[in-house]
C-alpha cells in the first residue's frame, strides 16, 4: 500500500461510494416490515449520526492535518488503547465487508446468476479487490473517480425511472418514536461508514476550504439514498417487505414497457460496481488498520489475514444468511456504540483540546 | 519453471486469468446458453384442478426460422401448489423454466372463488418474475385462455401484454398486475382491481357471459367450487391432459402440453384447427357437462375478447365484475383517464333539437378535498372536464354543425353533469356494497392525519369506509 | 607537420571496412603532393563528388590544406578536418575523406547522398482538412518539417547516437521553456541507457522509453504528423524522432490522446466533441461487446428483451456450436481476415472482401454454422476498433480478454476486468502525468480538451498535467 496523498475530491466520492453496502437493497424492506415507511426518518437519522462522525473527521484533520489516526490515538490515549481501537477498527471493517458481501451475493443470486454462482464470485471480486488494495488508496481513490460518474448516473436513472412506475405518497408519522429508536439501533452496523476516513486521514489532502467539497459529495450520497427510500415507500407502500432489492426493484419498469427488455439491468450493473469499490475500500481500512497495530508486517500478511478470516468466517460462522442478518441486528449495535459513538466521540474531545498549532489547517 | 512462477509473482492477475481459463473457460466452452438450458415462458396461467393446481406456462419454443417469429406452446402440469407445478412442468419439459420474460399472469376463473393470495404467493417471491408481470382473469380456465392468447397476434396483430397494456392506459386506467394486486391485498380495505378478459366461442359470441363460463364451457372449476361446477372441473381437468396424452404420449396427471403445438409449428392456427376437430370430438363423447367441453371449446375457435371489464377483488377472493359502466363511473374522479366518452341524449336547446351528442375527455383535472362536516367525512371532488364533441346525432340540421363552434350550453352542461354524477354515483354504489375502497379513501384519510386518521382508526368496520364517506361531485365542463 | 602514405592509408582503410564492394578510393597526384579520397559509392553523391571535389581538387595549383579546401576548393561549408579514429565513422556516414600527403590532413567532406521519400500523407492517420504532409524516414527532413512549423529559437534539437551497429541517429525535440526540464533529463537518461545492436524504427525505442515495457498499454505517443508534433511540442511536450523512421515517438503520452484525432483541431470544436464521443463509445464497443454479447448468452439471458431473445433464440436453434465457440470462431475468422487482407497484394484485396463477406460469413449464416447476430456483434466491434486504429492492437487483445472474462464469469467478470484494467492504469504514469489525467486524477483545466473539447480561444493554458514551467498559451 503506497503511502500517495488522495484529493478532496476522491475523498468525497469515496463518502459516496461507502454509504452503499445493504443500503439499497435489503435495508429498505428490512426497515419497512418494522416502521413501515418511517424507516425513511431512521435512514436519515443515522445518516445524520454519520454526518455528525464526518464532522468529527473535519475537526482532526484541522487540528491534526498531516498525522496519522493511529499517531494520534497513541499520543492521547496511549499505545495500548490505540492498537485497541484499531483493532476494533479492523473488525468493523471486516464485518462491514462480510455484510456487503453476502447483501451483494443474495442479490447477484436472485437477480443475474442463476446458479453456481459461488465460484464465479469469488474468482471475479477477490484478485480485483485484492489487486486494487496492493495499489493503495490512490489507486483505489482514481478508479473510483473515473467510474464515480457513471456509477451515479445509474443511480439517477434507476431512480429516474422509478418515476415511471407512479406512486404515491407514502405514509409517514405513522410509527412511535420507541420502535423509530429501536429500529435505528437495530441497523446501526448498516451505516458508520465514513470511519474508513479516520484510517487514511493521513493520506487525504485536504487543502483550505476544500472541506465543503467533501461534504458536498457526502451531502449528494446520502440525498441519492434518502431519495432512493422515498421513491421506494411511494412506489411499494403496503407490498415494501415483499421487495428485498430496493434499488433494482425500484427500476423494474412498468409491464406496458417492457418492450424495451428489463431495465434493471443497470441497477445490477451499477449495483456490482459499486460492490467493488466498496468491498476494495472495507478491506483496505481492514488492511491499513492491521498495518498499523503490526508495523513490521506487511500489505501481503494484511490481505492474506483478511482473506482466510474472511473465508472462514464466511464458510464457516456466517454461512448461514439469516444468521447473519440477525447477529447484525442484535450484536452489533453494541459494537457500534463503541466504534462509532464512543471513539468518534473520544476523537472530538482530543481534536478540541489541542490548541491551534501552526499547522492549522483551516479546511472550511 | 522457477522463470514461470517469477512470471507470476511480477503479474499475479496472469495467474488469475489462467486460473479462469483452465477451470471456468472450459466450462462455458461446452454451456449451450442459458436460453437453451431453459424453457422461456411468456404467460403464466394458474387453475383450480380438484385440489391441485394447474399450472399452464406459455412457452416460446425456438424454431430455426428466417422470420424469427414467436412459436409458443402450452405447457401444463399440476402439483399441490405453484413450486410443485412448476416442478412437474420442468420434469416434463426437460428444461428449467425460465419466468423472467413472462409478462402475464392468469388466474382462471375458479381459483378466484378462493383466497388465491396464499396460491400466487411463490410469484410474490420469486425474484425472477417481475411484479409489474400484467395479471388477469378470465372467465375460462387459463390454460385455454392461453391457448386462445396464442392466436391474437393472427388476430389483432397484438401480444396479450399490449392488448392489456392497453386498457390499462385508456380503459380502467389503473394497474393490474401482481403488485398492484398486492397492494391491494394487503392494504386495510383488502381490495384491488384486476383486469378480465372473456375467452369465448368463435361461433358464438353470446357466449360471452359469466353464466355460460360457469355452466359448462370451462374446463377447469375449483375442487371447492359448489356443486357439479366442481365435479365436472375435476373430471376435465383430467380430461384435457387425457386428451393430449392421446397425442403426445405423457402422463395425463402431471403434464400435458398442445399436441398441435408442441411440434414446434411456426402458427399456431393450424395446430389449434386440428387439436380443436380432435378435441371436438373428445368433447362429444365425454357430454357437455363434463369437465372436457372446456378442453373441446379451447380446442374449437375460442377467442379472446376484450371489452373493458375489470374484477373486483376482496382477500384474494373475487367479489364483483365490474362493467364498464361502473369502470367510467370510476374514472369520473381519475385524473389519468382522458379519452372517456360521455354521451347525452335528448338535448334541446337553440341548437339542437333532440339529438344525441358525444363528447370525449381530452383534459381533465380533479381536485379532492376531506372535509368533516357533523363528525362525518366528506370527499368533495372538483372534477374539471374539457370535452370535445366528436359525435353528433340527430336532425339533418344538427348534423350541419361544426363540431368546431358548437359551445357548451348550460343545457348540456347540467345533461353531462348529471350523467357524471349517476355514473359515478353507480360505481360508488357497488364499491359501498362490496366494502371495497379501491379508491383510496382510506389513503387520504390516513395521510390528511387529525380527525380524520383519528376517523378512521374509530371506524369499527374499517373496511367499510365507504358507507361512513360521503361524496360531493362537482363537475365543470369547458369545450377543448 | 607529418607526412601521409597515401596509398597506405587507403588500404589500410579499406580493408578495414573489409573491401566492401562499395568502397571506392582516387589518388590524384599534383606534382610532389598526392591527395587521395575514399568514400562509399553506395552512399555519396557521385556527381558532387565529381564536379564538386574531384575535379576542382585536381585543378587546383598548389598545397591541399583545410582553409584552401574550403575557401577556394569545394565551397561545401561540411568540410572538416578529422582524426583518424573518425574516419570509419564518417566514411559510414556518407562523407568523402581526402587524405592529404603533404599536409598530412584527414578531411571530410559530407556528400551523403540516398534516394529519400518525399513528405506525403500518412496512411495511418489522413485528414480531410488540415495538413497531409507526414514524416518521412530522413531525419533531416523530418527536422526541417518541424522547424517549419516552429520559427523559434527555442526550438531544441538534441542529438545523440544509439546501436552499436547500426549507430542510429536520434534527435530529442523540445520547446525550451516549455517543455519540462525534468522530462527532457530524464528521457536524455533513458536513451544514454540504451545498449543495443541496433535502432531499425522508433519502436525499437519505445520499450526503454516505458515505465512497465511488459505492459499491454502503450506509454509513449507516437505520430507520422509533423503538426501534431508541434502541436503537442507546444503543450509541453518533448518529441524523439529516429533516423530511418517515419514514426516519431512523444513524451508524456496519456490515454486521452488516443481519443484525439488531428483532424479534431482542424474543424469545429462541437463536432469534433462528437467525433470524440463517437470513438470512445467505438472503443468500449470494441472491448465490451463480444464479452457482453456471450455474457448475456451465457449467463443472463433472463435481461434480454423477449424480443432480442426470440431472435437470438431463434438463429442459435441448430447450431453445432456453443455460444463461446460460435464467438471465438467468428472472432478468430475476422482476425485471419484481417492478417490476410493486410499481408495481401491489393488487387488481391476485392477477392479476399468477396471471400470474407460473401463465403465465410452469408454462407455460414445460411448453413446454420453461425448466427447472425453472432456476426453482427462481432463486426460491429471489429469495425469499432478502428475508430483509434493506433490502439488497433492493444484493444483486440482486450477483446479477446474481455470474451473469455464474459463468457466464464458473466457479467460480473466483465466488471471486475474493467475495474481491476483501470486500477492497473491508474497505476501509470508517463514521466510524472497520470496516465489516465485529465479525469483521473480530475485536472479541470485540461478538460476543455479532453473528450469534449472546447473552442481553441478558451483553451488558454497549457495542460497541467505536462507540468508545463509556461502555462499560459494565449495572453
Amino acid at each position: 500500500m503506497k503511502d500517495l496523498k488522495i484529493s478532496a475530491r476522491q475523498t468525497g466520492m469515496i463518502c459516496v461510494m461507502l454509504i452503499f453496502a445493504n443500503a439499497f437493497l435489503t435495508l429498505p424492506s428490512l426497515l419497512h416490515s418494522e416502521v413501515g415507511a418511517d424507516g425513511f426518518f431512521v435512514v436519515a437519522g443515522l445518516m445524520f449520526f454519520d454526518l455528525l462522525v464526518l464532522g468529527t473527521f473535519f475537526l482532526l484533520k484541522a487540528r491534526f492535518p498531516d498525522d496519522k489516526f493511529y499517531d494520534i490515538l497513541k499520543d492521547h490515549l496511549g499505545k495500548i488503547l490505540a492498537k485497541i481501537i484499531l483493532a476494533l477498527f479492523m473488525i468493523f471493517f471486516l464485518f462491514k465487508s462480510l455484510l456487503a458481501y453476502s447483501v451483494v451475493l443474495l442479490f447477484l443470486k436472485q437477480q443475474v446468476y442463476q446458479d453456481q454462482f459461488e465460484l464465479i464470485a469469488i474468482i471475479s471480486i477477490f484478485p480485483v479487490i485484492c489487486h486494487g488494495v496492493f495499489c493503495g488508496i490512490r489507486t483505489i481513490s482514481r478508479t473510483i473517480e473515473l467510474f464515480f460518474y457513471i456509477v451515479v448516473a445509474g443511480l439517477v436513472v434507476c431512480i429516474g425511472i422509478s418515476f415511471t412506475n407512479g406512486g404515491g405518497m407514502p405514509q409517514l408519522f405513522q410509527t412511535q418514536i420507541q420502535s423509530f429508536l429501536s429500529s435505528s439501533f437495530k441497523h446501526a452496523f448498516s451505516f458508520g461508514d465514513y470511519l474508513l476516513l479516520f484510517i487514511i486521514m493521513d493520506k487525504i489532502e485536504i487543502k483550505k476550504g476544500q472541506g465543503r467539497k467533501i461534504l458536498s459529495f457526502a451531502l449528494v450520497g446520502i440525498t441519492l439514498m434518502l431519495l432512493l427510500l422515498i421513491r421506494f415507500y411511494s412506489i411499494y407502500q403496503v407490498t415494501a417487505f415483499m421487495h428485498t432489492n430496493a434499488i433494482v426493484d425500484i427500476s423494474s419498469v412498468p409491464a406496458q414497457f417492457t418492450g424495451i427488455g428489463r431495465l434493471d439491468i443497470i441497477a445490477m450493473i451499477t449495483v456490482m460496481m459499486m460492490t467493488y469499490f466498496q468491498l476494495e475500500l472495507f478491506i483496505y481500512g481492514f488492511c491499513s488498520s492491521f498495518l498499523d497495530i503490526f508495523p513490521k508486517l506487511n500489505n501481503i500478511h494484511a490481505v492474506v489475514l483478511y482473506i482466510i478470516t474472511f473465508f472462514v468466517l464466511y464458510y464457516g460462522l456466517l454461512s448461514q444468511y439469516d444468521f447473519f442478518i440477525d447477529s447484525t441486528e442484535n450484536y452489533f449495535p453494541y459494537f457500534m456504540i463503541v466504534v462509532n459513538f464512543l471513539v468518534p466521540l473520544t476523537v472530538a474531545i482530543i481534536a478540541l483540546t489541542k490548541k491551534k498549532g501552526k499547522e492549522y489547517e483551516k479546511i472550511f | 519453471m522457477k522463470r514461470f512462477f517469477k512470471n507470476f509473482k511480477k503479474t499475479p492477475m496472469l495467474l488469475v486469468f489462467i486460473i479462469i481459463l483452465v477451470f471456468f473457460t472450459p466450462i462455458a466452452i461446452f454451456s449451450p446458453g442459458e436460453n437453451k438450458d431453459r424453457a422461456v415462458v411468456t404467460a403464466v396461467g394458474i387453475d383450480r384442478v380438484d385440489d391441485e393446481i394447474e399450472l399452464s406456462l406459455l412457452t416460446f419454443i425456438p424454431t430455426a426460422n428466417p422470420t424469427y417469429n414467436e412459436t409458443n406452446s402450452v405447457i401444463s402440469a399440476k402439483g399441490s401448489c405453484i413450486a410443485d407445478a412448476l416442478y412437474q412442468a420442468q420434469i416434463a419439459m426437460g428444461k428449467r423454466v425460465g419466468l423472467s420474460h413472462a409478462r402475464t399472469t392468469v388466474v382462471g376463473h375458479f381459483l378466484l372463488e378462493e383466497d388465491i393470495a396464499p396460491t400466487l404467493d411463490y410469484l410474490s417471491r420469486i425474484a425472477s418474475l417481475s411484479e409489474n408481470t400484467i395479471f388477469i382473469t378470465t372467465n375460462s380456465c387459463a390454460k385455454d385462455f392461453l391457448k386462445a392468447s396464442q392466436t391474437l397476434g393472427e388476430d389483432l396483430g397484438l401480444k396479450l401484454d399490449q392488448l392489456i397494456a392497453y386498457d390499462v392506459k385508456n380503459v380502467y386506467v389503473t394497474d393490474t398486475t401482481l403488485e398492484s394486486f398486492y397492494k391491494g391485498y394487503f392494504s386495510d380495505v383488502r381490495a384491488s382491481l384486476v383486469g378480465y378478459l372473456e375467452l369465448v366461442d368463435e361461433n358464438d359470441a353470446d357466449v360471452a357471459s359469466m353464466e355460460s363460463g360457469q355452466s359448462g364451457s370451462t374446463s377447469c372449476s375449483g375442487s371447492s367450487g359448489s356443486g357439479g361446477g366442481g365435479e365436472s372441473g375435476s373430471d376435465d381437468g383430467g380430461g384435457s391432459g387425457s386428451g393430449e396424452g392421446e397425442s403426445s404420449g405423457e402422463s395425463s396427471d402431471s403434464s400435458s402440453s398442445d399436441g398441435g403445438q408442441s411440434g414446434g409449428n411456426s402458427g399456431g392456427d393450424a395446430g389449434g384447427n386440428s387439436g380443436g376437430e380432435e378435441g371436438g370430438e373428445a368433447g362429444g363423447e365425454n357430454g357437455g357437462e363434463s369437465g372436457s367441453s372446456g378442453q373441446t371449446t379451447s380446442e374449437s375457435k375460442r377467442k379472446i375478447v376484450n371489452d373493458g371489464k375489470v374484477v373486483l377483488i376482496k382477500d384474494g377472493k373475487r367479489v364483483e365484475m365490474l362493467d364498464e359502466k361502473i369502470v367510467e363511473g370510476l374514472n369520473i374522479m381519475n385524473q389519468k383517464a382522458i379519452g372517456q366518452l360521455i354521451a347525452v341524449e335528448h338535448i334541446e336547446d337553440d341548437i339542437f333539437k333532440d339529438a344525441k351528442l358525444t363528447y370525449a375527455v381530452r383534459k381533465k383535472t380533479v381536485r379532492q378535498s376531506l372535509k368533516m362536516q357533523n363528525g362525518n367525512p366528506i370527499l368533495s371532488l372538483d372534477v374539471t372536464l374539457g370535452l370535445e364533441l366528436i359525435e353528433i346525432q340527430g336532425e339533418k340540421d344538427d348534423l350541419k354543425l361544426n363540431s368546431e363552434f358548437t359551445v357548451l350550453s348550460k343545457k348540456i352542461k347540467d345533461k353531462i353533469e348529471a350523467e357524471c354524477k349517476r355514473s359515478f354515483a353507480g360505481a360508488i354504489k357497488e364499491l359501498r356494497k362490496n366494502k371495497a375502497d379501491v379508491i383510496n379513501v382510506t389513503g387520504m384519510m390516513m395521510s390528511s392525519g387529525g380527525k380524520f386518521k383519528e376517523f378512521y382508526e374509530k371506524l369499527e368496520n374499517k373496511e367499510d369506509i365507504l358507507n361512513n364517506v360521503n361524496f360531493i361531485l362537482n363537475i365543470n365542463c369547458k369545450s377543448e | 607537420m607529418a607526412f601521409l602514405n597515401v596509398e597506405k592509408e587507403i588500404e589500410k582503410y579499406k580493408q578495414e571496412l573489409h573491401n566492401s564492394f562499395d568502397v571506392a578510393s582516387r589518388i590524384v597526384i599534383k606534382g610532389d603532393d598526392k591527395v587521395g579520397f575514399l568514400y562509399l559509392k553506395s552512399f555519396t553523391d557521385q556527381q558532387l563528388f565529381v564536379d564538386g571535389i574531384y575535379e576542382p581538387i585536381s585543378r587546383y595549383q598548389g598545397d591541399i590544406t583545410l582553409d584552401v579546401l574550403q575557401d577556394k576548393i569545394v565551397k561545401n561549408s561540411d568540410v572538416q578536418e578529422i582524426k583518424t579514429n573518425e574516419i570509419i565513422d564518417n566514411i559510414l556516414k556518407g562523407a568523402v575523406i581526402i587524405f592529404t600527403e603533404k599536409a598530412g590532413l584527414y578531411l571530410a567532406v559530407d556528400i551523403q547522398f540516398y534516394p529519400t521519400r518525399m513528405p506525403s500523407e500518412p496512411p495511418t492517420s489522413p485528414v480531410i482538412q488540415g495538413p497531409r504532409e507526414g514524416f518521412v524516414e530522413d531525419i533531416k527532413t523530418n527536422i526541417t518539417l518541424l522547424r517549419r512549423r516552429l520559427y523559434s529559437k527555442d526550438l531544441v534539437f538534441k542529438q545523440m547516437k544509439i546501436g552499436k551497429y547500426s549507430n542510429t541517429q536520434i534527435v530529442i525535440a523540445y520547446l525550451d521553456g516549455i517543455a519540462n526540464k525534468q522530462v527532457i533529463k530524464d528521457i536524455e537518461k533513458r536513451l544514454k541507457n540504451i545498449k543495443i545492436d541496433g535502432i531499425l524504427d522508433s519502436y525499437y525505442i519505445l520499450s526503454f522509453l516505458e515505465n512497465k515495457p511488459d505492459s499491454l498499454f502503450k506509454q509513449v505517443g507516437n505520430t507520422e504528423k509533423p503538426d501534431i508534433v508541434a502541436g503537442r511540442m507546444l503543450e509541453g511536450r518533448v518529441a524523439i524522432i529516429v533516423d530511418n523512421s517515419p514514426i516519431v515517438l512523444t513524451l508524456p503520452f496519456i490515454l486521452i490522446e488516443e481519443m484525439q484525432s488531428s483532424n479534431d483541431y482542424y474543424t469545429n470544436h462541437h463536432y469534433a466533441s462528437l467525433v470524440r464521443v463517437v470513438r470512445m463509445l467505438g472503443i468500449i464497443i470494441a472491448i465490451l461487446a463480444p464479452g457482453a454479447y456471450l455474457a448475456l448468452q451465457l449467463f443472463h439471458y433472463n435481461v434480454l428483451p423477449l424480443n432480442f431473445l426470440i431472435t437470438v433464440a431463434d438463429t442459435t436453434q441448430g447450431l453445432p456450436f456453443t455460444p463461446f465457440l460460435e464467438m471465438l470462431f467468428i472472432a478468430l475468422l475476422f482476425q485471419i481476415l484481417y492478417e490476410v487482407s493486410l499481408r495481401l497484394p491489393s488487387y488481391l484485396g476485392l477477392a479476399t472482401s468477396i471471400v470474407g463477406a460473401l463465403i465465410l460469413g452469408d454462407t455460414g449464416v445460411k448453413a446454420g454454422l453461425i448466427s447472425p447476430p453472432g456476426v453482427i456483434v462481432v463486426a460491429l466491434a471489429k469495425i469499432a476498433l478502428y475508430t483509434a486504429p493506433e490502439e488497433a492492437s492493444q484493444i483486440t487483445v482486450l477483446q479477446f480478454i474481455f470474451l473469455i472474462l464474459g463468457g466464464s464469469l458473466g457479467l460480473l467478470g466483465l466488471a471486475g476486468g474493467l475495474v481491476y484494467f483501470v486500477n492497473y492504469l491508474t497505476t501509470l504514469d508517463s514521466y510524472g502525468t497520470p496516465y489516465l489525467a485529465p479525469y483521473s486524477p480530475r485536472i479541470p483545466q485540461d478538460l476543455k480538451d479532453g473528450i469534449f473539447k472546447s473552442a481553441l480561444t478558451e483553451m488558454k493554458t497549457r495542460p497541467k498535467c505536462m507540468n508545463s514551467p509556461n502555462k499560459v498559451r494565449e495572453e
